[in-house]
């Protein structure tokens, strides 16, 4: 393999830089005086592309690199990559997702232990020789306070986990509740602040998220309470937050993010009451390495045409697919997709129940991103995606065929984007009486998105690829049923 | 000089030992119920302490130490009708525990007033040594982020082999909040307790030996003095941690700095020293340790439950009712 060229895009780890070089002919972005001296020389040597955080790989470098397969990112965030674009061209995407939850989840405990017990504060106390002289003082008890979580994905659950421990009571605040948590749920980030002591922003950013910290919010936390950040430093209006601190209206901070990082704002650094790291949620030994095994490891079996141990995956709603096919009815809403970091694409339904089904899915499938597609654009969207999962709903005529269908309704469009579709899994099941009751909670487990494979009630696996004339209205037997279904690009 | 009851008033005498400078915050709560005899603020100033005593302490059954206040033998032999000692702090190593043991006197500590906060204390220690927060925290606020770049990589928590010296109520306490972590538990203790379910070793050296981490929360006592010496932080290794919140002289201090100094150990988070508040200035210049002026027990909600645990212990004592945390005297 060390025959083929491998972009990197900027130093960020000694041990991934060797292990690439061993293996790959690597060219580093950062040797050459600007990217385009680099594509003119070099562009078509490039089959992969690993990126991080701080340069991934956008829609000019992908455009720049005409034999590019594959980007793999050492890191979770896909925030610098040109997702459309990868998908457009068939570009296949590796994340590093789960290897740094603990990381993260232990900063966050250290911030909160860091402020209270002012444990930094201390150590230049000690280190200024004023000891010798005086006393400290008081510090705040850590055990027992009240811990609000923003975002309970994996590493939100991965600090209430360690909080508990600690006899904190724990609540938390994401954009719907989650089924089988005993935490306390609160439905704003306002409501959560009033009712807690240490706020922590454990959510991914998105569109609806940046600035979910505000001065509303930070009010509410009050002069007592606690803020903590190891999400993003968007996620917190920063001006409002220094402000906050100064005038007393907060309490203190621990902070690992900034919005325009490596700055942070002069007052910050003069404060006592708060704990700045500059980004280090993930900076241990052990998990860079383990990163940096995993990005060498998915592109050893991209080029060894394996499958990737952690791609980033799609799946689709079928009102995605019946609405991107289909001239779009008029009281359909703009199409709005929503990801998982994991494997969840989920369209916004436009029936309200369907709500459920997205909060429901997305429970399984972990936390999610909306990015704004427009209905043309759904179905590149969708071409070039390796899906795992789809949810699909047959409430209606329009929906019943998740596939291209004889019904009247298709069109070229349709079949040329369902050809080259595999089916994995379907699963059909009723959630009438669950809906009727209007709370998942009582659904009698007769949804389980997370058996797709499950079947029931008429429901039949499949595994064929369709031609663009299959139909999969047979596997709707009820108007009022839900299917799972598991679809895939080869 | 305060007004003192007649003697015989009702309220039992009780008398307070402490350095001038260590003040008992809740005299006030004690002087409801019991009638207090302070040297410091009880005995005309020309009286030295010892006369005092003699004079006045003669009937007192009670004394409250204000940790860590030495009370020897010397002081003892001046209270005849002494038969408990109530300690404000867990740790009673500066109580002549000896003669304690051959007069009959009880001594009980604080111990369980303090543990979740020593605890808390020690696990917010470890993090910061493995993770470099102080460290990364000075290196942004002297704008080194700015000017160099990326801090160097900390070390993962989850994975390690975490030893616990000494399983009271502090070690336990320890234990329970690691968990989660993703922590290996071991520990070493005066004996093994069959109730908890981690890995036991008979010495602090196989303890050493099996970890990456020492925590120390055990009391001081002749068997305990520098335990930690120049061999068990020889196994513990340069990526070793040891961290500190017993007392100073658990650990050969003048080793430990050597061993820090020279990288052949990881790194140390110390709440107590050896000559407190005297700190070996070598450590100062090094991000691999963490220091603290012994904080640990120092929360409001730590003093209060010290406070009801010594007003607790006195009405039980002049109840004739069983005493809460005896030290055991051997």
């Amino acid at each position: 393999m060390d025959g083929i060229g491998v972009l990197m895009t900027c130093p960020m780890f000694a041990h991934l830089e060797q292990e690439l070089a061993k293996r790959f002919k690597l060219y580093r972005l950062w040797d050459y005086p600007s990217p385009r001296q680099f594509f003119e020389t070099h562009s078509g040597s490039i089959r992969a592309v690993v990126g991080n955080t701080k340069v991934g790989a956008d829609a000019e470098l992908i455009r720049a690199l005409p034999r590019l397969e594959m980007v793999a990112t050492y890191s979770v965030g896909l925030d610098k990559i040109d997702l459309g674009k990868c998908r457009e061209k068939g570009i296949r995407v590796a994340n590093t997702p789960d290897v740094l939850t603990d990381d993260v989840a232990d900063v966050a405990i250290a911030l909160m232990l860091g402020v209270l017990r002012k444990v930094c504060v201390c150590d230049a106390f000690v280190r200024s020789g004023k000891w010798k002289s005086r006393d400290f003082g008081f510090t705040t008890k850590f055990s027992g306070q009240s811990v609000g979580i923003v975002g309970l994905g994996r590493i939100g659950s991965a600090i209430a986990k360690r909080a508990e421990a600690f006899g904190c009571p724990i609540s938390y605040h994401s954009r719907s509740e989650k089924p089988r948590v005993s935490y306390r749920y609160y439905p704003s980030a306002v409501e959560l602040a009033r009712h807690c002591r240490i706020l922590v922003v454990a959510c991914e950013l998105t569109e609806e998220t940046r600035h979910i910290i505000g001065r509303e919010v930070l009010d509410a936390l009050g002069p007592e309470g606690v803020l903590i950040n190891i999400g993003r430093g968007a996620h917190v209006d920063e001006p409002e937050l220094v402000s906050a601190l100064l005038e007393g209206r907060l309490g203190g901070a621990g902070l690992d993010v900034f919005e325009n990082e490596p700055e942070v704002a002069e007052e910050l650094l003069r404060m006592d009451n708060v704990v700045l790291q500059p980004h280090v949620g993930s900076d241990t030994v052990e998990t860079c390495t383990v990163m940096a095994d995993l990005v060498v490891a998915n592109l050893e079996a991209h080029f060894a045409g394996n499958p990737l141990l952690t791609p980033y995956r799609l799946l689709i709603t079928a009102f995605l697919v019946a609405a991107a096919v289909l001239a779009s009815p008029p009281d359909l809403q703009p199409l709005e997709a929503v990801h998982a970091s994991s494997s969840v694409v989920l369209l916004r339904p436009f029936a309200h129940h369907h709500h459920h089904l997205v909060s429901l899915a997305a429970h399984a499938w972990d936390h999610r991103v909306p990015t704004d597609l427009s209905s043309s654009s759904a179905a590149a969207f969708l071409r070039g995606a390796r899906l795992i999962g789809l949810v699909a709903s047959s409430g209606s005529p329009v929906m019943t065929s998740v596939g291209p269908s004889p019904t009247g309704h298709g069109s070229s469009t349709q079949s040329s984007l369902w050809s080259g579709v595999k089916i994995e899994a379907a699963c059909d099941f009723t959630v009438a009486a669950a809906l009727a009751k209007a709370s998942w909670k009582d659904s009698g487990g007769s949804a389980e998105p997370s058996r797709p494979s499950t079947s029931r009630r008429g429901g039949r696996m499949t595994s064929r690829i369709l031609d663009g004339s299959d139909s999969f209205a047979a596997s709707m037997d009820s108007p009022r049923s839900l299917g799972v279904v598991g679809l895939s690009w080869l | 000089m305060s007004s003192l009851p007649e003697p015989g008033s009702g309220r039992p005498d009780v008398l307070v030992h402490r350095f001038r400078s260590f003040d008992l915050p809740f005299h006030a709560s004690l002087r409801d119920h019991f009638t207090i005899l302070d040297p410091w603020t009880d005995s005309p100033p020309d009286e030295p302490a010892h006369a005092f005593l003699a004079r006045r302490a003669g009937r007192a059954r009670a004394l409250v130490c204000v940790g860590p206040t030495t009370l020897g033998a010397d002081t003892l032999r001046l209270l005849p009708s002494l038969r408990v000692v109530i300690g404000t702090s867990a740790g009673v190593d500066h109580i002549d525990l000896r003669e304690c043991s051959r007069r009959g006197i009880a001594v009980t500590n604080a111990g369980a007033a303090f543990a979740e906060d020593v605890a808390d204390y020690a696990v917010a220690l470890l993090l910061d040594v493995l993770r470099r927060i102080s460290a990364a925290d000075r290196y942004l606020r002297e704008g080194s982020w700015l000017k160099t770049g990326n801090y160097p990589l900390g070390s993962k928590l989850g994975g390690k082999r975490v030893g616990i010296v000494g399983l009271g109520n502090i070690g336990s306490q320890v234990a329970k909040r690691l968990q989660p972590f993703g922590c290996d538990i071991a520990y070493n203790s005066r004996s093994k307790k069959p109730s908890f379910p981690f890995p036991y070793h008979a010495t602090v050296h196989d303890l050493a030996t099996n970890s990456d981490v020492l925590i120390l929360c055990c009391a001081l006592t002749e068997e305990t003095h520098h335990m930690i010496n120049r061999e068990v932080m020889t196994v513990l290794g340069d990526q070793g941690v040891i961290i500190n919140v017993g007392r100073g002289s658990l650990i050969d201090e003048n080793e430990l700095v050597q061993f820090l100094v020279r990288g052949e150990l990881g790194g140390a988070g110390l709440d107590v020293f050896e000559d407190e508040p005297n700190v070996p200035k070598e450590l100062f210049g090094l991000d691999s340790v963490v220091l603290s002026p012994h904080r640990a027990v120092i929360t409001p909600e730590s003093f209060e439950a010290v406070r009801e645990l010594t007003v607790s212990n006195l009405k039980a004592f002049f109840a004739n009712e069983p005493l809460s945390c005896l030290v055991r005297l051997e």
